[in-house]
């Protein structure tokens, strides 16, 4: 079995397309790598118009099956191919794109899911989506992304409650709230004041940021996500946490940044912040590419993983983090619900809004995702640092966050579907050839 | 009220200025400026605390014991209001310096925000004062008033033995004060006593002002049988033979009272009429006057009536009265004058009548002036602000609030609408003039209160947010609300909430009301609207069946349809079943009006006989079009959205009301919501979240309530964003909350609005009666009257009280 691979982006564009819209295929796409090489052989493809047919001929002369997966939104996906494909994507809307614009037919998915004749999608609730529109027999399978195996071979130890350590992050520039007046960047300062300040930082940290140690202590929270995203939703993050928080010095919340420029990572959220009254529990904006030690670290050092998503295909950091044991502060919609319960995490209620897909540039309402209360997400937080000052209740949090994952997301769970999916292919083929 | 001069300092004026920092009262620095050598030159004063420029003032006020003391034309008073920072709890160096010399003597001190300056505590009887003039039949009767607000009435307690047995407001008419010179002299009171009558012994009465202190000759002992013995001595007096009785007095030509037996009921009595000691009618006491029974006097068939010839007055005045069992009753000995004479100046205010009706509006003489009513409501409601910086757009809308309030109001004096501050000046110097007092009533947003009014200023305001402004900026203190609420003393707000804000920041005793503005109800019970109607719309229409959509084209199309000849002439639409109104401003972003229309049709999404009715209000152009895009961004939909913006008031209003069958909104804070209010008045059930304003005023059995839960807010920081009502600048104070209001949950209230407008009339009817009679009960003249005289009469303790959003009474509290 030759399983060829492709994600619009690639190895050596992710420095500069971090925090762009598809890149987050890319870490989907290496996350499968491992149970591809326990199934098959992989070969990936840049120009896959141009490679896949190849490729297929090549390996059909041998006798061999192979399967295209296309690591991108179905739109994205390339069709006419001979050989079999199946789009591998994210969604987390209840109704998939059924209408086409801009003269593409793809932007109907059921277009391109009728002509793959299957598909794999990362969570449940992106397969009910499909099956409603393309009707209950359509061959589509959940496969989330398999971290939990890498993950949970770190074997860090999730402790709720930290005494004082310091936490060494290489290669990323940590800012703190509690090191600086957060008073330049209030509304009515100059807007440019952030970006001037941030651009400033950088130009002084160039050639490296010098390797400071972060010294937290208490209960730390800790957040991956691309501030430019607006699904995530790191307002009420952060507001809420603050709103928990306020005369709390021992509480932190650590929002690493997943977005290129500085300027359009940092100074809104500091902008914001600087609204938010005074508070003594701690915010620290991580921005810079972590090393695979210093990503390590930071789970080491987290008592809680923390989600306030509008809507999720995955959550991959999410994921991560409750592989290695550290129980979350989240939502139980659309892909969360796969794998968030109360036994392994603070559950914030939400409710449905109308929505936009969100490649729709038509900006036209045909989705609904779900708006987190944020009360209750004040009283969530609250919940959770007490519990992490009760050991035991918070190792059975622990336990029960990696349980559940491993069950959602590990390399055997994730092989097994793929192995279902690779069997149908198989009978479909073999009826294909025979008839042929 | 606290007073306090300054203790005099090191006298050091600068070379060329002289002045005086003369006192500090309510948070205003009073004193005097000028330039002996130039008594001409414009003087101005500084005020610095700590070390900031706080204001400015230019000494010009006229005052005449500066004139008196020789200082040039006495028109050299000052006086600014305080601007210590609110965020500072330690004492603050104030200054006050002339500009471009030196600091004005004795204007160096020391205060601590919120606290009033250390003082010898003085008397409370400085600060109001009474007398109990005596006791008549059981009844004690005296006079009181506070000196220094004399158009307020105080209120008069009763103590008896330690415990508060009755209250009252002073303000009985009592010309004899003000003839010696108290105030325009309405301040007498009378409290029947209220002994306890199971004790024996004498009995401690202490007559009290409320707030200051014991009224003079007000304590005094007395046991239960002296009054009764007093009241039965009083009794007698009048009635030997047992009867008790009154005379109610001359009613057209008629005198009129009751008079019964209590040792027997069930007899009549005689009474007589006796003219100049001659006996000239009698009648017996035997008609039913319901009052009588209600106030448990008998069976209350004891009234009378004996007619009189009033033409015998003609010949002078006739000393007249009203005997029962051969004594007269009480107020039953009279002097009947010619009370009708065209000449007699007490009917000068009829005469015009007469004559008109008589002679003919040709002959009618001039209006005579017209008598003095005790108080005089100014109403004042500076032009809203429509331009500007964004933050001082305001969508609350304060003109429509006081014509709601005026009818309210004119059930405590005269009011008058008064335009600008001078106009007010000079209506309050002629009432003050003729013994008259006058208060003004200050519509908007504190900010915006004006602070120089010749009389007592109240501030009215609407408020939709837990936590009222209390940052500084501009150097304008009135940034900061608690600096006009301390300086005014007493507040009117629309709602609970905002009501509660305000307590939160200056303290639980503080005097403000929540009443929401008065509308005009219908006492019949609501009739829902027909199926089928005709709806007259003036002003400016879009009707989604006019468009075809196309979500390529977001620039809107021209009509496909052609009913009407002109949009500004309005138009008639034809309305097929459910309809459902709002009023919103698209720019209010509190309003979200873009989730309550895709809710809306979401909701409604199949239902050809389902209309949304958008009266909007708002000034700019732009609203067609913004309704247009919210609708090309649904898929195609079968309801029907109309939208409408014109002047909507009166019959046009009415109208509208009459074919909707619900009100809907769904903002995120409201302070006030006078649409709303009609609505319900009218039967017309809620579709809407239940916080800030509108908890007011909806509850389950009149509303279908949409889900709302609190959320983070601060005074919106983006320009992009702005969304300002209330005339505050963003940099103000830290978080507050509003309400996330459920999507999902208002399409579930549409959903369900619907169904029972078309298949649960009894239910529909039900909501509709319990609306009509809630918005009747909370929003009534009545009530509202009621609300501002308390109002009025209460008293001033700051104290912190609670803060009103459950989230952070929460977070406090763990």
């Amino acid at each position: 079995m030759i399983f060829i691979t492709h994600t619009t982006f690639d190895d050596a564009s992710i420095k500069d397309n971090y925090g762009a819209p598809q890149y987050s295929y890319h870490f989907v796409m290496k996350a499968f790598e491992p149970v591809l090489d326990r199934l098959g052989r992989r070969e990936h493809v840049a120009a896959p118009q141009r490679e896949v047919d190849a490729i297929y001929a090549a390996a059909r002369a041998r006798g061999e099956d192979c399967l295209f997966l296309s690591f991108s939104p179905p739109q994205l996906t390339p069709l006419g191919l001979a050989c079999p494909t199946a789009p591998v994507f994210a969604w987390e809307y209840e109704t998939i794109p059924d209408e086409s614009w801009t003269d593409d037919p793809r932007h109907d998915w059921r277009y391109v899911f009728a002509r793959t004749g299957m598909a794999l999608t990362l969570c449940q609730a992106a397969a009910d989506a499909v099956r409603r529109s393309m009707g209950e027999a359509y061959r589509i399978w959940v496969t989330p992304a398999p971290v939990f195996d890498r993950f949970a071979a770190l074997s860090s130890e999730a402790r709720g409650w930290r005494a004082p350590f310091d936490l060494m992050l290489e290669g990323a520039l940590a800012i703190d709230t509690s090191d600086f007046d957060l008073s330049a960047f209030r509304p009515e300062q100059p807007p440019q004041n952030a970006e001037r300040a941030l651009q400033m930082l950088q130009v002084a940290a160039r050639g490296g940021a010098p390797g400071r140690a972060l010294r937290l202590e208490g209960v730390v929270y800790t957040s991956v996500l691309c501030p430019r995203d607006s699904r995530k939703n790191w307002e009420d993050m952060v507001a809420g946490f603050v709103w928990a928080f306020r005369n709390t010095p021992t509480a932190t919340l650590v929002l690493k940044l997943t977005q290129a420029g500085i300027e359009d990572a940092v100074a809104p959220i500091l902008r914001f912040l600087a609204g938010l009254g005074r508070f003594d529990c701690r915010i620290v904006l991580l921005h810079g590419l972590l090393s695979d030690a210093a990503y390590a670290a930071l789970i080491e050092a987290t008592s809680f993983a923390v989600n306030t998503s509008v809507g999720e295909g995955q959550c991959m950091p999410l994921v991560e983090y409750m592989s290695c044991g550290r129980p979350a502060v989240a939502p139980a919609h659309t892909a969360m619900a796969d794998y968030i319960t109360p036994e392994n995490a603070f559950i914030v209620p939400s409710r449905q809004r109308s929505a936009i897909w969100p490649h729709d540039d038509r900006g036209l309402q045909r989705a609904r995702n779900h708006q987190v209360s944020f009360a209750e997400l004040v009283r969530r937080y609250r919940e959770s640092y007490r519990a992490a000052q009760d050991p035991e209740r918070y190792r059975r949090l622990s336990a029960a966050a990696t349980e559940s994952v491993r069950n959602f997301c590990s390399e055997d769970v994730v092989a097994g579907r793929l192995r279902e999916a690779l069997d149908w292919l198989h009978r479909s083929l073999g009826a294909e050839r025979r008839t042929a | 009220m606290i007073r306090r001069l300054l203790t005099p300092k090191r006298s050091a004026p600068a070379p060329e200025y002289a002045g005086n920092c003369d006192l500090v009262e309510d948070g205003v620095v009073h004193g005097w400026a000028w330039l002996p050598s130039a008594p001409e030159a414009p003087v101005e004063v500084e005020q610095w605390v700590d070390g900031v420029l706080k204001a400015r003032s230019l000494a010009d006020l006229p005052r005449d014991d500066l004139a008196a003391a020789g200082i040039g034309d006495g028109a050299h008073g000052w006086r600014m209001l305080l601007g210590l920072d609110p965020r500072k709890t330690d004492p603050q160096k104030v200054e006050v310096r002339f500009s471009g010399g030196g600091p004005v003597p004795n204007g160096a001190f020391e205060m601590t925000f919120g606290r009033q300056p250390e003082t010898e505590p003085e008397p409370a009887s400085a600060l109001a004062r009474g007398h109990c003039d005596g006791l008549r039949e059981g009844v004690a009767h005296g006079w009181a008033w506070r000196p220094l607000a004399p158009e307020e009435h105080v209120v008069v307690e009763q103590w008896v033995d330690g415990v508060l047995a009755g209250e009252t407001v002073a303000d009985g008419v009592r010309p004899d004060l003000a003839d010696s010179g108290v105030g325009h002299g309405a301040y007498g009171w009378a409290l029947p006593l209220q002994l306890d009558r199971a004790k024996a012994g004498p009995q401690r009465i202490e007559f009290r002002i409320r707030g200051a202190g014991p009224v003079a000759d007000g304590a005094f002992d007395l046991t239960y049988a002296e009054t009764d013995a007093e009241r039965s001595d009083a009794a007698e007096a009048a009635e030997p033979s047992g009867v008790v009785g009154r005379c109610d007095g001359l009613k057209g030509s008629a005198l009129y009272g009751w008079a019964w037996e209590p040792s027997h009921p069930d007899t009549y009595v005689e009474v007589e009429l006796w003219i100049e000691g001659e006996r000239a009618a009698h009648a017996r006491a035997d008609q039913f006057r319901p009052d009588l029974r209600s106030n448990r006097v008998g069976t209350g068939r004891y009234g009378w009536r004996l007619p009189i010839d009033l033409r015998l007055t003609q010949n002078g005045p006739l000393a007249v009265e009203v005997r029962a069992g051969g004594v007269p009753l009480p107020g039953g000995v009279l002097e009947l004058k010619n009370d009708f004479s065209l000449e007699d100046p007490a009917n000068a205010e009829l005469r015009p009548f007469v004559e008109a009706v008589l002679y003919g509006r040709s002959k009618a003489p001039a209006a005579p002036q017209p008598e003095t009513p005790r108080l005089t409501c100014l109403a004042y409601c500076p032009e809203p602000t429509e331009t500007g910086p964004y933050w001082m757009r305001e969508y609350d809308d304060y003109p429509a609030a006081m014509r709601a309030f005026a009818p309210a109001l004119a059930r405590l004096g005269e009011v008058v609408v008064v335009h600008d501050l001078e106009d007010a000046a000079a209506i309050c110097a002629e009432r003050r003039e003729q013994g008259g007092a006058c208060v003004l009533f200050a519509f908007g947003p504190p900010r915006r209160a004006p602070l120089e009014t010749p009389c007592r200023m109240i501030p009215v305001f609407a408020w939709g947010y837990p936590v009222i402004p209390t940052g500084s900026w501009d150097g304008d203190p009135r940034s900061d609300w608690r600096n006009v609420l301390a300086f005014a003393g007493r507040a009117v707000t629309f709602s609970q909430l905002a009501r509660d804000a305000v307590l939160a920041a200056m303290g639980e005793h503080f005097a403000v009301a929540a009443i929401p503005p008065p509308v005009s109800a219908e006492t019949a019970p609501p009739k829902p609207p027909k199926r089928r109607r005709t709806l007259r719309l003036h002003g400016v229409v879009f009707d989604s069946r006019d468009y075809a959509y196309d979500p390529e084209k977001p620039i809107m199309p021209p009509r496909i349809w052609t009913g009407g000849d002109s949009f500004a002439d309005g138009v008639e639409i034809e309305l097929d079943g459910v309809l459902v109104t709002t009023f919103m401003d698209i720019e209010d972003h509190r309003k979200k009006g873009a989730d309550l229309v895709s809710a809306f049709i979401v909701a409604n999404r199949d239902k050809a006989d389902a209309t949304l009715l958008i009266k909007l209000t708002e000034l700019n152009g732009e609203w067609m079009a913004g309704v247009y895009k919210w609708l090309t961004a649904q898929p195609a939909f079968a309801c029907r959205v109309v939208g409408v913006r014109g002047p909507l008031e009166g019959e046009a209003l009415d109208a509208i009301i009459a074919a909707s069958h619900w009100y809907a909104t769904a903002p995120n804070a409201e302070g006030l919501c006078l649409p709303m209010q009609s609505f319900l008045a009218a039967g017309r059930p809620a579709i809407a979240p239940r916080h800030s304003a509108l908890a007011d005023l909806i509850d389950d059995e009149s509303a279908l309530i949409v889900f709302s839960d609190e959320e983070d807010w601060r005074w919106p920081a983006d320009p992009e964003d702005g969304s300002f009502s209330w005339g505050q600048h963003p940099d103000d104070v830290g978080p507050t909350t509003r309400h996330r209001v459920s999507w999902s949950s208002q399409v579930s209230a549409f959903e369900e609005a619907y169904r029972l407008a078309t298949a649960a009339p009894d239910e529909y009817a039900r909501l509709s009666s319990v609306a009509a009679r809630r918005a009747r009960e909370t929003c009534s003249l009545e009530a509202a009257a009621a609300a501002v005289q308390e109002l009025l009469g209460r008293d001033v303790r700051p104290e912190p009280g609670p803060a009103p959003s459950p989230l952070m009474r929460e977070l406090a509290a763990e």
